[in-house]
């Protein structure tokens, strides 16, 4: 890849892309371009001090859904419930016309909720029933013409007293363990000291 | 981060940064650095190889708060590295007062009702010494960035991105102490999401620390002592069988396997990341099958039937569910059980 294509992409992610270099960027997506773009998203993201909120965004599904005019009027369900930039971002296409960083903000919350969202299992209880739907078999997956089979682990993150101390007994036995010595240095009795009730 | 190509202009942040960015990605120095002592390095092994160290050689007492999505805790520490051994009591500040006290290999929990918890010490622990020190993790799984110079708690610190290379480990961001290298804050994160976040709220470095602070708050006598067994060495029960995982995530290695008869243990780590592997009893208060999971600690209990004989694999750690279950679910019997 070609500096010059680099620093189109990254005025685009600075919002002030001229339209040569958005024409620039989208005759040029491929797999390279983006992967590029994700990383230089999840650097500056960690840059800014934020939590990285755009990470493995499929760049062509953002460009797709930008290019079709549809992603203002789209109605996607977040899975995860956690993107508040949604009517914003949806406000900002309609009102510029090259805001692409915008419209990939809503883009890409549709992406990571589609694309990210099957393959992992947030631990937060508002994806609860996604994962209580999981039998601890498997789950069908469509992607494109391909059916495959993910095995996805049931989760459990509301115990009861019996469960909570049997997890809190492992956690102590598995905390003397690695306590010694490991780079996590007392992160380990963190864990331990940090749970309701110690110990078990 | 403070960025150093930055000339002031928002669009040069973009414009400018990417090939510092670019280069802290590859992790090639910067090559601005012009002098390089202990405490100006921009090498992000250095730093982490000085958090390790200090993480042992430091003596202090501070307040932290340990966080797991919406719930956190407030915890007192006291540390101390003497003729060296190295001392910790960690005291509960929220709710109920409970403590867990460390001394050189031995951790014990104070309950609030003055129960004391104490894990059965075990070889395994001995072992695990040697095998971890200087085990760091490797380029290969984890990228080092330098994020720059912060500031934290009134102290001077530097930031480190530990970014996690595939899907079996979480990505950190660490704030160390610029004077000592102490760990003064750490974000985990597994796919975007913050899931554990610990972070020092006053910290006071000094070496005036007495018998008496490492010493169990608790007020009163102790009335019972607990002790967890470390492993199930009955040897009427059939335990006495040595196992093998056939998948390991990949830079994870064995830290200590037991093979001993009734020594179901393992602990596999990456130089950051750890997971201990137990095969037992299934006991009727086992865990519920699947994942069991507190911020970023996961519990994924899996059953193995040998032959006539039940057995429960727990893998435990800070590694994604879908880790944690892939490895349960590898354990095997070394040799197959001959019985009908």
């Amino acid at each position: 890849m070609d500096e010059r294509l680099k620093e189109s992409i990254s005025a685009l992610m600075d919002d002030e892309a001229n339209e040569l270099e958005l024409q620039r960027v989208l005759s040029n997506v491929d797999d390279e371009l983006a992967t590029v773009w994700n990383r230089y998203h999840q650097v500056r993201q960690v840059v800014r001090d934020c939590e990285p909120d755009v990470m493995n965004i499929d760049i062509r599904a953002s460009l797709a859904l930008e290019l079709d005019g549809s992603a203002a009027d789209t109605k996607v369900p977040f899975a995860s419930g956690n993107e508040p930039s949604g009517d914003k971002a949806a406000t900002g296409i309609t009102a510029r016309r090259f805001s692409l960083v915008k419209s990939f903000g809503i883009a890409a919350s549709v992406a990571v909720a589609v694309l990210v969202g099957v393959q992992y299992q947030s631990v937060e209880p508002a994806s609860g029933p996604l994962i209580a739907d999981t039998q601890p078999g498997a789950s069908l997956l469509e992607t494109g013409n391909q059916t495959s089979v993910i095995k996805m682990p049931k989760i459990h993150v509301e115990f009861d007293e019996r469960h909570a101390r049997r997890f809190n007994e492992y956690l102590l036995r598995h905390a003397e363990h690695s306590a010694f010595g490991s780079s996590q240095g007392i992160m380990p009795l963190a864990r331990v000291a940090s749970v309701n009730s110690v110990g078990i | 981060m403070q960025l150093r190509f930055s000339n002031g202009s928002k669009r040069s942040f973009v414009r400018f940064g990417v090939p510092s960015v670019l280069a802290l990605l590859l992790s090639i120095p910067l090559g601005l650095v012009g002098h390089v002592s202990a405490s100006e390095t921009e090498d992000p092994m250095v730093w982490l190889e000085s958090m390790q160290k200090a993480a042992v050689e430091t003596n202090y007492r501070g307040t932290f708060v340990f966080s797991r999505g919406e719930m956190s805790s407030t915890v007192q520490v006291v540390h101390r590295y003497q003729d060296g051994v190295e001392e910790e009591r960690l005291t509960q500040l929220d709710g109920a007062m409970g403590e867990v006290i460390r001394r050189d290999r031995e951790v014990m929990c104070v309950l609030p009702n003055n129960k004391v918890v104490k894990v059965e010490q075990d070889s395994i622990t001995n072992s695990v010494v040697q095998a971890f020190s200087a085990f760091m993790p490797t380029h290969e799984f984890y990228q080092l960035h330098y994020l720059g110079p912060a500031r934290l708690i009134g102290r001077e610190a530097v930031k480190l991105f530990v970014e996690a290379q595939d899907k079996n480990r979480y990505s950190y961001q660490l704030w160390l102490d610029r004077q000592t290298g102490l760990l003064l804050k750490s974000s985990l994160q597994g796919d975007g999401a913050e899931l554990e976040r610990f972070h020092y709220a006053e910290i006071t470095f000094t070496d005036a620390i007495t018998d008496e602070d490492l010493n169990p708050m608790s007020k009163g006598e102790v009335i019972a002592h607990e002790v967890v067994l470390s492993s199930n060495k009955d040897q009427a029960w059939p335990g006495g069988i040595a196992w093998k995982l056939d998948w390991v995530p990949p830079g994870f290695e064995p830290m200590a396997v037991h093979k001993d008869p009734g020594e179901n243990v393992m602990l596999y780590s990456d130089g950051l990341a750890t997971f201990s592997v137990f095969v037992e009893q299934v006991e009727t208060d086992s865990m519920p099958v699947g994942a069991s999971i507190v911020g970023a600690t996961v519990a994924y209990f899996h059953k193995v039937t040998d032959g006539s004989h039940h057995y429960g694999v727990t893998v435990m750690g800070e590694v994604p569910a879908m880790t944690a279950m892939m490895v349960a679910e590898s354990v095997k019997p070394l040799m197959t059980s001959t019985e009908p």
